[in-house]
């Protein structure tokens, strides 16, 4: 059964439709990413995930009951989903009493709830700052401290709106680390909220991508359609006129190739030519640079700020695309 | 030098602990306390409704506390006036000149102050924390008890300036209960009867008190706060 299924979903404000789901099945302990750019109604479905907003059409089910959108039916739906928002607030009291928060307005008893508080801390790595007074906290600390007060309580899922977007690397890695640790156990349903995809693809083996509200059939993003054959012992795939992509263990014939974008490195060109295009996108993602390049269709690359920054590249700028056989995922016949 | 000899009085009034001096700033403590008292039972929790709650005519409502704020104390002294004197309609309690007819007049004097700033208080809340507690599985209640958790410091500064209203107050005090020596003398009263009897030093020693309790209350109002962000 699914956790939760959404049928014929519409939002609309001010005659513009952010949110248009025909069908939308999320199953439960599985890990989703939710993508897409900006505007593409991904806060709204978690508004809607989260049983705080009422969607303006359609019915959402949650473990095959038909929610209703009601107060005194919602809260206890409420108590099974858990929203981490990616500018968080801490209640102005310490960092126990946030995380025990959910756990005391459920009468939990109190050394239960310090025993449970205490876990949820030391799964973030904070278990020294429990007294701390959690307004006092940085971002990164206010993140994984709202994700502390998140599984406090258990919860059946967990929504997380961009929890990397605006902290550190070190508190990045350990927000990846928590989510990683919770797919692997397979107890909690995570959708996850993010536009850094590298992370999307290594944290969650399942994709809702969103766009302009819809939902898209995209698997991993860089997924093309092309013709695989040798030469000179080489398996190439071709995507486009001058977009090439050098493939390992494929078979001759149509195949869908997905290449990683972090896999691809980007060099400054002096002339069109196999591979080569202009740098069409440059987006800044945390620690990370997007950037896409036009090779008769788009390739989506993501490096380090570092390393972006050491190739003085501007939008506009011819590029060369070196793909490794490595980055580059196979499936035939597509 | 005229000042200075007042001044130099009026500390050895203070120092002396004179009775009329000390009566008098009881007399003041005992009417602003009740009447502040009895605000925040009205206020608060009406300046937190308007505030968390929405219902058509909210605005309408605001616009009307905030317009009270400006209410002269001689209209309320006049209105309240009416209301308890012989002839009017609780004339019957026998309130007029009392400390009781101040402590009704100054309620309604800092009522509209506590609401309108409770309801500006509730307002600054980032709607965040209602989502987080909704999301943590608060019922309604345990959502707008949240939210006035946070609001607290706001709401007990416009506590603070309510008080300091009253206590500092001469329109009412003087209207309704008659600068009676011994009874209804506060310190603004007796500030401007000395006054005009060009006496300045009983005058220069109330002004001391008056400026000392404001001060004594901004600090305890400045280290609650401070003790609970440690």
């Amino acid at each position: 059964m699914s956790l939760f299924e959404l049928r014929d979903v519409r939002m609309a404000f001010d005659g513009r439709v952010v949110l248009d789901l025909p069908r939308l099945e999320i199953g439960q302990g599985l890990a989703y990413s939710l993508q897409g750019p900006n505007g593409a109604g991904k806060s709204t479905l978690l508004g809607i995930l989260s049983f705080l907003n009422a969607p303006h059409q359609g019915d959402v089910f949650f473990l095959g009951e038909p929610v209703v959108w009601k107060e005194s039916f919602l809260r206890p739906l409420r108590r099974q989903v858990a929203l981490v928002e990616q500018h968080p607030v801490m209640f102005s009291r310490s960092v126990r009493e946030n995380v025990g928060y959910g756990l005391a307005i459920r009468g939990v008893p109190r050394a239960e709830r310090d025993k449970k508080v205490d876990e949820a801390l030391e799964l973030v790595g904070l278990a020294h700052l429990a007294e701390v007074y959690a307004p006092r906290l940085s971002g990164g600390e206010t993140q994984r401290v709202a994700i502390a007060r998140a599984l406090a309580n258990s919860p059946k899922v967990l929504l997380l709106d961009e929890p990397t977007a605006s902290v550190d690397t070190q508190n990045r890695v350990v927000i990846e680390q928590v989510v990683a640790e919770l797919r692997d156990r397979g107890e909690t349903t995570i959708v996850l909220c993010t536009h850094n995809r590298s992370q999307a693809w290594a944290l969650c083996p399942h994709v809702i991508f969103l766009e302009d509200g819809k939902l898209v059939h995209r698997s991993r993003a860089n997924s093309y359609a092309g013709i695989m054959s040798v030469a000179d012992g080489q398996g190439v795939c071709r995507i486009a006129e001058n977009f090439r992509v050098p493939v390992n263990g494929c078979e001759p014939g149509r195949v869908r190739i997905s290449i990683d974008p972090e896999g691809v490195r980007l060099l400054r060109a002096d002339a069109p030519g196999l591979n080569s295009g202009p740098l069409a996108k440059i987006r800044l993602e945390g620690d990370t640079v997007a950037l896409s390049v036009n090779l008769g269709r788009p390739l989506d690359v993501q490096m380090p700020l570092a390393d972006f920054r050491a190739t003085g590249l501007a939008v506009g700028d011819l590029v060369r695309a070196e793909i490794r056989p490595e980055a580059v995922d196979c499936h035939p016949g597509n | 030098m005229f000042f200075l000899d007042s001044l130099g009085a009026a500390f050895q009034l203070l120092l002396g602990f004179d009775r009329e001096l000390l009566h008098i700033v009881g007399v003041s403590l005992n009417v602003s306390l009740w009447s502040t008292l009895a605000a925040c039972v009205i206020g608060v929790p009406t300046g937190f409704l308007i505030g968390i709650a929405s219902f058509r005519g909210k605005q309408a409502v605001i616009t009307f506390f905030n317009t009270m704020l400006a209410l002269p104390t001689v209209v309320i002294g006049l209105l309240v006036y009416s209301l308890l004197s012989r002839r009017g309609v609780l004339g019957h309690l026998g309130w007029l000149y009392s400390q009781k007819a101040m402590i009704v007049g100054q309620i309604i004097l800092i009522t509209p102050i506590i609401v309108a700033f409770t309801i500006a208080a509730v307002g600054r809340i980032d709607d965040r924390y209602r989502r987080t507690a909704l999301t943590l599985g608060a019922s309604s209640w345990q959502v707008a008890l949240v939210v006035l958790r946070e609001a607290r410091f706001s709401i007990m500064a416009a506590i603070v300036a309510a008080f300091g209203r009253v206590i500092s107050e001469i329109g009412i005090s003087m209207m309704l209960g008659g600068n009676a020596r011994g009874f209804t003398r506060t310190m603004t009263t007796a500030m401007a009867l000395e006054y005009d009897k060009g006496e300045f030093v009983l005058a220069l020693g109330l002004g001391i008190v008056l400026l000392a309790i404001s001060l004594v209350v901004n600090v305890l109002l400045g280290y609650v706060q401070g003790r609970t962000q440690r």
